[in-house]
């Protein structure tokens, strides 16, 4: 209990920090919201200033952040000058979505991450821990940008899935299962390339784990039992690996939500990725600092639960804190 | 240790005969960990092996179980069990074999537990891996078995490795070790790690088990004091080869082989007078990767003559006293 | 580094013949406070609980105990790698545990530590000789080629072959890595070796090779030993006095003949009745060791 505390404290004040540290970056970032409204000779600097006073830019630095921290403890992240809404409502939504093809891609590259780096790890120097790691060598150096492309590409070209959306256009109007297929086929691509991007990752540090604790004294001691190999497999290595596995599954969700924000663009898949770049074109300050506080929340969120699975699997762990 | 010629009448539960082990680490070149070792336990036995570092014992003991590196293979010689050649097995026939029938006990009692399951349940899985016991009785199998090693059940069951302290972390071992009911023991300098009181503890608790199921023990020690106390046989290992063998009481009053001669005057006795220089055997274990002609404890032996270094020595049985030695300088035995 | 000075009440008169001994440990306490992660405090082991040793110079004391007895602390304390909680620590009439750190310099090469070789007290990635000229260049004495020689000859005196030199740690036996870490400890020419388990894990026999080596070595160079150990037989070939440790205490000391024939505290009867050869004769021992 108390570890979970001192890990929520932990989280709140990374919070805090991102967000002054990006309210910082903003203003340093040249321009604000109204520089291009400036530019248009047809309105009249009076009008810009007076929307300024109104919008609370006119005031200091640390006042604009204490009006928002303010109201953003109240529930209320401020106001949208882009949309002219709340910047909750815009972003929940975009949440929703994100959170969606997030967790079906960590799924997804996970699983076939364990899979793939058990079956190395156990037939090592075998043909299937060879081929494996050319094929995510390869993997970890082409950009993700380029598999986005070129997945895109193939969308097009080959028609058989849908280039970008969340769902089709007259979706609401079919049955809730072809809804459902719908909706797969255009998840498909973008979680495919999330997945080309991270998977190689993944895929190194479980056959790197499962190999170490393969080769550990206490395996051989197991053996000397006669415990059989599957036995040994998952019943004492895979708990010995667990532990940087875990971390890493922590470190995971970052990068994973790093990794879509990009692919949400190219996609055009409605979550925070094309919000977060909308917004920083248009200097939309408060929007960006929510979608970049949601972010940061996701990925403590992450790291929390991890934490958690950590105390649990590791006795010395437990040990230390009690 | 039966030397080779009528024997094969066979009331002995392990015989090995002329094993050799050769080891091809990636620079190539061939060393010899084991030449032409045999050695036959009749059940219920207990034998000891004595030897230093590099002497082969512990590949001996390897080889027996099959757990070899990838880098050695056994290149000659026969393992027979119960009757079944072991070398032949199919690599499952021999994980049934392992922990059922020959069991292992290493000498690090840290390393051999994995640190992130309860040590209970490390004794349930060598349970469940060679029977069918359900989950409730194997429970209940590990428990007496840890009983039995001499630790509280009730505390101990649930416990971590890191909870327990060395000795009782080598009595968790040697639960998995027995708890299935092995007919051979094979005990790898089981306690050179521990200190004294618990070494005499854990030997304690060893022959007890091992009488009272009639379990056959293969204790691998460069202690001599420690095979002297418990076995009825032993091995001398030097340089991959057995130099001396015979009954432990024989060959610990009278030995043949200047090097177990060398072995058992360096343990000081402690009547024996304060701060005094010990005899010892100069120099140090053999290279074994240069090729030797001739005896491999020539360089260090105080007998030594001109033949020693020209050619292997040979083997001398007496079968009468059932002792055998490998020496061209022998320490007595003609004479008898 | 700031370092307190312990503690101790000066106004005891301690009756050692203080003039002979090269090391005086009086009344040592040392309690470790296993930190918490919130607020202060935590829980507390106690490692030494008023410990009393002196040795003359030239002399051996050996100090057995089991595990947990606080011998290793003992040692660092000593050697003050670890501040005492209480007590002193007098080498050649001087107390080491009231002088700032600094003033330990001179100090820090006249009594030196032997660790286990075989553990991690070598740095792999250094030669043989590399591993010997350590303290020379950590002190800058000498030239490089000074340091080499010297280290040369250390190895020479301790019995390791030169062809040895070049290579590295982990091509080397247990009994060889075990005289290379005596090396280094005497390139300094220390007055004081403080060994803490120089035997562990070593066959038998180099046992006996390095117990003589330690012999002659005490011989030539009038070295005084504070050898801390696990079992008896070993140690008696050495030791002038033996000192048995039980629960951070010495609970029996005297000259090593004496200990060992007569020995009056039943730890201590239990490590000779072990040394020759008897049943373990301690009925709580069993499941709690």
């Amino acid at each position: 209990m108390r570890f979970l505390l001192h890990r929520a404290a932990q989280g709140a004040f990374v919070l805090i920090a991102i967000s002054i540290v990006g309210f910082l970056l903003l203003h340093i970032a040249p321009g604000e919201f109204f520089s291009e409204i400036r530019l248009n000779p047809q309105i009249a600097p009076a009008t810009v200033d007076a929307l300024r006073v109104q919008y609370g830019l006119d005031r200091s630095l640390p006042a604009q952040y204490g009006l928002w921290l303010r109201s953003a403890l109240r529930g209320d992240f401020g106001f949208s000058f882009a949309y002219n809404r709340p910047v909750s409502s815009l972003l929940w939504p975009r949440v929703r979505n994100t959170l969606l093809l997030n967790t079906v891609a960590l799924t997804a590259a996970w699983l076939f991450a364990l899979v793939l780096g058990a079956w190395a790890a156990a037939h090592p120097k075998g043909w299937a821990d060879r081929l494996s790691a050319v094929l995510t060598s390869t993997m970890l150096v082409v950009p993700d940008l380029m598999f986005a492309l070129a997945l895109l590409m193939v969308a097009v070209r080959t028609r058989r899935f849908p280039a970008g959306g969340m769902l089709g256009l007259e979706a609401a109007e079919h049955s809730l299962w072809s809804q459902a297929q719908d909706f797969s086929e255009h998840l498909f691509l973008p979680v495919l390339t999330i997945v080309l991007g991270v998977f190689p990752i993944l895929y190194r540090h479980v056959r790197s784990s499962l190999a170490e604790a393969l080769a550990s004294p206490f395996v051989q001691a197991a053996r000397g039992y006669g415990l059989g190999r599957n036995q040994i497999l998952f019943r004492q290595a895979f708990p010995a690996a667990a532990n940087p596995l875990i971390s890493l599954f922590g470190l995971s969700f970052g990068l994973l939500l790093s990794a879509s924000l990009l692919v949400e663009v190219v996609f055009s898949w409605p979550g925070l990725g094309p919000m977060l770049l909308e917004s920083i074109l248009a200097r939309d300050v408060y929007v960006i600092v929510g979608v970049v506080l949601l972010s940061a929340v996701l990925v403590i969120i992450g790291n929390l639960f991890a934490d958690v699975l950590l105390y649990w699997n590791d006795p010395r762990i437990r040990a230390e804190w009690q | 240790m039966s030397p080779p010629a009528p024997l094969y009448n066979d009331d002995a539960l392990l015989r090995v005969s002329d094993l050799t082990v050769t080891y091809r680490p990636e620079h190539g070149i061939l060393v010899r960990g084991l030449c032409q070792v045999s050695l036959a336990i009749r059940p219920g036995e207990i034998v000891g092996v004595l030897g230093e570092s590099g002497s082969g014992k512990s590949t001996m003991a390897l080889a027996v179980s099959r757990l070899l590196p990838a880098a050695a293979e056994v290149s000659g010689g026969s393992v027979w069990f119960q009757g079944v050649n072991l070398l032949a097995l199919s690599e499952r026939a021999m994980e049934r074999v392992r922990g059922g029938r020959i069991s292992f006990l290493g000498q690090d009692p840290t390393s051999a537990l994995n640190p992130v399951l309860r040590v209970g349940e490390q004794v349930r899985q060598v349970v469940r891996a060679h029977s069918d016991e359900s989950a409730k009785r194997s429970r209940e199998t590990a428990r007496h078995m840890l009983q039995q090693a001499g630790l509280d059940e009730a505390r101990h069951y649930n416990a971590y490795p890191h909870q327990l302290s060395g000795g009782q972390r080598q009595r968790v071992a040697i639960a998995q070790a027995l708890v299935c009911s092995p007919s051979l023991l094979i005990a790898d300098e089981p306690t050179s790690l521990l200190d004294p009181i618990t070494e005499a503890g854990i030997m304690d608790l060893l022959q007890r088990l091992v009488c009272e199921a009639k379990t056959a023990l293969l204790l691998i020690s460069h202690d001599p004091e420690l095979v002297r106390r418990l076995t009825a046989r032993t091995l001398v290992m030097y340089a991959g080869r057995v130099v001396e063998a015979g009954p432990t009481a024989q060959v610990c009053a009278f030995p043949l082989h200047p090097y177990t001669s060398g072995l058992l005057r360096s343990r000081p006795h402690l009547g024996l007078g304060g701060k005094r220089e010990l005899p010892s055997i100069p120099g140090g274990p053999p290279d074994l990767v240069r090729q030797h002609v001739g005896c491999a404890f020539e360089p260090r032996c105080q007998q030594r003559a001109g033949e020693c270094s020209l050619n292997d020595p040979p083997e001398i049985v007496d079968v009468e006293a059932e002792r055998t030695v490998r020496c061209f300088q022998e320490l007595g035995l003609r004479d008898e | 580094m700031w370092r307190r000075s312990a503690p101790c009440d000066a106004s005891r008169n301690w009756d050692y013949g203080m003039s002979e001994s090269l090391l005086e440990v009086r009344e040592l306490r040392k309690t470790y406070v296993k930190p918490r992660m919130f607020g202060t405090g935590g829980a507390e082991v106690v490692a030494l609980r008023g410990v009393n040793v002196s040795i003359a110079r030239g002399h051996t004391l050996a100090v057995v105990g089991e595990s947990g007895s606080g011998k290793s602390t003992l040692a660092r304390c000593v050697v003050q790698l670890e501040p005492a909680t209480w007590g002193q620590v007098w080498f050649a009439g001087v107390e080491l545990t009231r002088l700032p750190w600094r003033q330990l310099r001179p100090f820090r090469s006249r009594i030196q530590l032997v660790l286990q070789g075989a553990s991690a007290a070598i740095n792999p990635a250094f030669r043989s000789w590399e591993v010997v000229a350590e303290p020379l260049q950590i002190l800058k004495r000498g030239t490089g080629a000074e340091q080499k020689s010297a280290a040369l000859e250390c190895m020479r005196q301790v019995g390791l072959p030169l062809d040895l030199a070049e290579r590295l740690p982990h091509q080397l036996s247990g009994g060889q890595l075990q005289r290379l870490v005596i090396a280094r400890a005497l390139v300094l020419q220390p007055e004081l070796l403080v060994l803490d388990e120089p035997f562990t894990g070593l066959d038998v026999s180099i046992q006996a090779q390095i117990a003589n080596l330690l012999l002659a070595l005490q011989r030539e160079r009038s070295l005084t030993y504070l050898l801390i150990g696990h079992g008896l037989p070993m140690v008696s070939a050495l030791a002038d006095e033996i000192a048995v440790m039980q629960g951070g205490r010495i609970v029996e000391r005297g000259a090593a003949g004496s200990v060992l024939a007569t020995p009056r505290q039943g730890y201590t009867q239990c490590l000779v009745s072990v040394a020759f050869g008897g049943a373990a004769a301690r009925p709580s021992a069993e499941g709690s060791r």
